[in-house]
């Protein structure tokens, strides 16, 4: 096994900082929950008015993409390091990372307020999403614990 | 499908209120900080030429929204300005007061520019290809000359879901007195069919992301007497499909479109949105006046409906497995007639009067 408790050494503190609140740690939790609910959320919302943006731009098409899935896979690798961080907790991140789906899926939500013409939240595509995040997820709590 | 008119002066006069919070508040700042930091108990900023800097930038992100509300018509870029600067800070400045201990009244702002964040791109959405909504919920004037009442259909079906479509369409113009010419978009690559194995959806979904254009033989149109042109595409990862878009791609075909009225027509799982976008666009490069857009989506609630089309690409038979899939593949009876229905109406639609064009103009120009 690598051993990555030294990783922060050699990076920006900052940077170093960005690990430690993405590992869930218990002291931080409350401010890395808000942080990713609000760039999940954003997320949707990019995504959304990409849609029908750049429609002739194949790197434009390439990010709406990589946008409909990557607060799961963000959030899969979340949780293989808070794990790996903090194995005590791997179960209490799942819970944690199913409550994360709400505000991506209000993200999409919203848009509807302003728009009909959107497909609003797309729970298909999350379902999906759910498929990456929670089976890697429960992989690394069992590997980790 | 309708667009919220008052979402639209909402999200305008929410932009004033930035833009005045910003300009007004970081000048009485710099005026009066001492006096303010003193009643709310805020320590003095450490580095008083960084806080004049920090609040010189605060300022002319006031006059970017500032220039988002007197000019909405070119707003777009500055909202992306405005969402990626207001971000920043939100995060910078939370990140500062969660783990080192900033004071409270910081976050204030930054929870300010974290909602702004959100207004400025919810305002993106609404202002960002506008002509679609309208394209989508009504049917526009067509081209003003004698009409020939024969159309030309081009779609392409691997599922037959197109097909279904195409077939309530042909009929709705029949029913009044229109002619259709359906030619179907043959692909020469094999790996566009159905059923099909797994490493040849693998390389659609692959090919769809990198948008790689596809092979196919070309348009047999055995007229040219066309006064109004369908495309219909199925939509494969957010995007038109490859055979329909190559389509488009091919010069010769532009004359198929050039000067006639057009309707885009996207089938989708479920987000048929920026299919419809394409199909539209790439109409109007060429040539042609497209007087309606439609989105048609299959049948059931999610998760449960995508699950269905992975179902039927897997097993190619509807409802397998029993109780997982929906029972119905595709569109909805309800939709087919819908369907039917816009036919007819596309048959009877208006022609340009040159009057009504000029108030279109003028309506355009003084809307906010």
């Amino acid at each position: 096994m690598f051993d990555l408790s030294n990783l922060t050494r050699f990076l920006n503190p900052n940077l170093g900082e960005i690990l430690d609140l993405f590992s869930l740690a218990p002291q931080t939790l409350w401010y890395a929950l808000a942080i990713l609910s609000f760039l999940f959320a954003v997320n949707y919302l990019i995504r959304t008015a990409l849609m029908t943006a750049g429609v002739w731009s194949v790197p434009v098409h390439m990010v709406v993409c990589t946008l409909t899935l990557l607060p799961a896979i963000l959030m899969a690798a979340i949780l293989v390091w808070a794990a790996y961080r903090h194995p005590e907790r791997a179960w209490i991140n799942l819970g944690l990372a199913a409550l994360l789906y709400l505000p991506w899926g209000v993200g999409g939500a919203i848009t509807r307020l302003v728009r009909r013409d959107t497909e609003g939240a797309d729970i298909g595509w999350m379902t999906m999403g759910a498929y990456i995040t929670f089976p890697v997820g429960v992989v690394a709590a069992l590997i980790f614990r | 499908m309708r667009r919220i008119p008052a979402a639209g002066l909402i999200l305008r006069y929410l932009c004033l209120l930035t833009a005045l919070a910003n300009i007004g508040g970081n000048i009485g700042l710099q005026l009066g900080y001492p006096l303010l930091f003193n009643w709310l108990g805020v320590p003095p900023p450490v580095d008083a030429r960084l806080f004049a800097i920090e609040s010189a930038l605060s300022f002319s992100m006031g006059v970017v929204a500032l220039l988002i509300f007197f000019d909405t018509a070119r707003a777009i870029p500055l909202l992306q300005i405005g969402a990626l600067g207001k971000g920043a800070y939100a995060i910078v400045t939370s990140w500062h007061w969660a783990l080192h201990g900033l004071h409270w009244f910081y976050l204030v702002f930054a929870v300010w520019d974290a909602v702004f964040v959100v207004i400025f791109i919810l305002y993106w959405i609404y202002l960002e290809s506008r002509d679609l909504t309208e394209l989508q919920q009504s049917i526009f004037d067509g081209i003003d000359r004698p009409r020939t009442n024969r159309a030309l259909i081009i779609g392409f079906s691997l599922t037959d879901n197109g097909r279904k479509v195409i077939h309530q369409l042909e009929a709705g113009l029949r029913n009044r007195g229109y002619q259709s010419d359906v030619i179907w978009v043959v692909a020469q690559e094999s790996i566009f069919r159905f059923p099909m194995s797994l490493m040849d959806f693998v390389r659609i979904i692959l090919r769809a992301f990198l948008r790689r254009p596809a092979k196919i033989a070309p348009l047999r149109v055995p007229r040219d007497d066309y006064d109004l042109v369908v495309v219909e595409s199925p939509t494969w990862l957010l995007s038109m499909g490859a055979p329909v878009e190559a389509v488009f791609l091919d010069p010769a075909n532009r004359r198929l479109f050039e000067g006639r009225d057009a309707v885009a027509l996207a089938m989708s799982r479920g987000a048929y949105q920026r299919t419809a976008a394409m199909i539209v666009r790439w109409l109007e490069r060429s040539g042609a006046n497209v007087v309606a857009a439609r989105g048609y989506t299959h049948v059931g609630r999610e998760p449960r409906r995508l699950m269905s089309l992975w179902f039927y690409l897997i097993f190619r038979k509807p409802g397998f497995p029993p109780g997982l899939a929906e029972p119905h593949y595709g569109v909805s009876q309800d939709t087919l007639d819908a369907i039917a229905n816009f036919g007819e109406d596309l048959a009877e639609r208006s022609r340009t009067r040159p009057h009504w064009t000029l108030l279109k103009a003028l309506g355009a120009a003084l809307a906010p």
